[in-house]
């Protein structure tokens, strides 16, 4: 039974990893444009397709409809494609603040919410055009052998998928943290007018933070894919639950965003050990009354302010 | 140096600033005062661009930057101390003097050097070094605020209302401060509601009232005025 609750806190984490790097997406573009990419599901679908194209292109090897041969992950393919899938959705994040939320940014209303959603949409009609609506199976670079940890099963790829989750998580948090850009996007993030007035150019680090937040949710598309499957609708899902994990652990601080999107993966896989079907209606029913009791989630300050 | 040539700044359809004509020249201290919503720090915000001009001229140094982005401003030289002190609350003192030096990319060794100029003007801010400025008082902050503001080496540095919910005492140190920056041949244009302290080290200055300048003329002449005595510094000769 230990094993069981053992390999349950792992694939948990696993997913909980995915979660906390689109839910940092999020916090990332919250925090320095008062704005949210709800168009982040379809990036990580596309971040998806993209390690699949990758994957096929550089491998040559020939792909079925529904599965990608799985010597094409092989060695230095599937970090190719983490990273080309990482770098596409940064530039499609750039477009979609330029075309979708640059106009309505900082102007009150709610029009970003829509134009999102809509590019969103857009985004997913594309994508079925080109690679369909049928699920793909993505091979994982270690294989799909079980591996034993403390007798508990786990596939490879949820332990890749939890060390580049962290790994990039502590990259990103030491950037933030330490060097000039990320004290300038810490600055634009409490105050955009005061940032201009220290000669940073806030629209530049807008833009970078939606290039940011957008990479991290192709990176975590391609991450996801050999365990979850790569699909045009895989993503919403995906989006869902890191949104949800960011509100629990509080938008606009990254890190708890991190430990809110952790936070949802094991307690998602934990009542899925107990009773599958009751997963969703118990894990959206936590998170509702968390926010009862902590409206600015677990990990969220009220702004203190000196007069 | 700046030339603001009938500009006008207008909050939606509510205009704050009309038609203001003001000259500040190289190596002064240009007062602004005025009563609450004058329009005083509305003016300093369309000087340096946070504010759109709806109509008028800007120039720096004979050149026109009345539409320039405000980071553009600032490497131009012109710095703003903001209302408020406006500090980044959740970094740390050093870091908020290194955010003034943002757009000059210095190397890490200049960069301490220069935050040790402004230790020595400002000694508090040296023991509050790595301290978070949120936790620094308001006159800290505020010191804070002008040496970030100095850290973009300005040569026009605009103060608004540096004397704001401070006690006597510290504004007492900042207007010291003000002078010895002077001194040091910076032109500094400052706002400020204290009218008498404000005046007392301006070389000349400009009453604003909602919206007009209605006068003008050297600091110890505004001193000196009835009118502005009775308005600004509460001190009556029976025409009010």
């Amino acid at each position: 039974m230990l094993d069981a609750y053992l390999q349950t806190l792992l694939s948990g984490l696993a997913v909980g990893g995915v979660y906390a790097l689109i839910a940092l997406g999020f916090s990332i573009t919250f925090t320095t444009t008062k704005t949210l990419n709800f168009a982040q599901g379809e990036f990580i679908s596309f971040g998806a397709f993209i390690g699949v194209t990758v994957l096929l292109l550089v491998s040559g090897l020939a792909g079925t409809a529904t599965a990608v041969p799985s010597e094409a992950a092989a060695a230095w393919r599937y970090p190719a494609a983490v990273i080309a899938a990482g770098a596409v959705a940064g530039v499609m994040g750039i477009l979609i603040f330029v075309l979708a939320v640059r106009p309505f940014a900082g102007k009150g209303g709610m029009n970003w919410v829509m134009s999102t959603l809509g590019f969103g949409v857009i985004l997913q009609s594309i994508g079925l055009a080109i690679w369909g609506p049928a699920p793909v199976m993505v091979p994982s670079p270690l294989g799909d052998d079980v591996l034993r940890v403390a007798g508990a099963g786990v596939r490879p790829q949820e332990l890749l998928v939890l060390a580049c989750a962290i790994l990039i998580m502590i990259a990103l948090d030491l950037v933030m943290r330490r060097t000039r850009i990320g004290k300038a996007m810490m600055a634009v993030a409490h105050s955009p007018q005061t940032a201009s007035l220290m000669g940073i150019n806030v629209n530049l680090v807008m833009i970078g933070a939606f290039a940011l937040s957008s990479g991290l949710a192709g990176v975590a598309g391609v991450l996801i894919a050999p365990i979850a499957s790569a699909s045009l609708f895989m993503g919403m899902g995906f989006a869902l639950k890191a949104f949800s994990g960011a509100i629990i652990g509080g938008l606009n601080n990254p890190r708890g965003c991190i430990y809110g999107g952790f936070i949802l993966g094991v307690l998602e896989s934990g009542v899925g050990l107990w009773q599958a079907q009751w997963r969703e209606i118990v894990v959206f029913g936590l998170i509702i009354l968390v926010l009862a009791f902590r409206p600015a989630g677990l990990f969220g300050q009220a702004a203190v302010d000196k007069v | 140096m700046l030339k603001i040539q009938d500009v006008h700044l207008a909050y939606g359809p509510i205009s704050a600033v009309r038609r203001a004509t003001i000259d500040v020249e190289s190596g002064e201290v240009v007062a602004i005062v005025g009563g609450n919503g004058a329009g005083k720090s509305t003016l300093l915000k369309g000087i340096a661009g946070l504010m759109p001009v709806s109509s008028g001229q800007i120039l720096f140094e004979k050149e026109d930057v009345t539409r320039l982005p405000p980071h553009r401003r600032v490497a131009r030289g012109i710095a703003l101390s903001p209302e408020g002190r406006q500090v980044f609350p959740d970094q740390s003192v050093y870091d908020n003097l290194t955010l003034g030096a943002y757009f000059r990319r210095l190397s890490n060794d200049a960069l301490e050097a220069e935050v040790e100029e402004q230790f020595k003007l400002f000694p508090r801010l040296r023991e509050r070094r790595d301290q978070l400025a949120v936790t620094l008082s308001g006159g800290e902050q505020q010191m804070l605020a002008i040496a970030r503001a100095l850290m973009g080496k300005p040569r026009l540095l605009l103060l608004d209302e540096p004397s704001l919910g401070l006690a006597p005492k510290i504004i007492q140190e900042i207007f010291d401060i003000i002078v010895s920056l002077r001194r040091s041949g910076i032109t500094i244009l400052l706002v400020e509601q204290m009218a008498n302290m404000a005046l007392a080290i301006a070389d000349r200055a400009y009453v604003l009232e909602t919206g007009n300048v209605t006068l003008s003329g050297t600091g110890q002449q505004l001193l000196h005025d009835p009118k502005v005595r009775a308005a600004y510094l509460g001190i009556s000769h029976g025409t009010a």
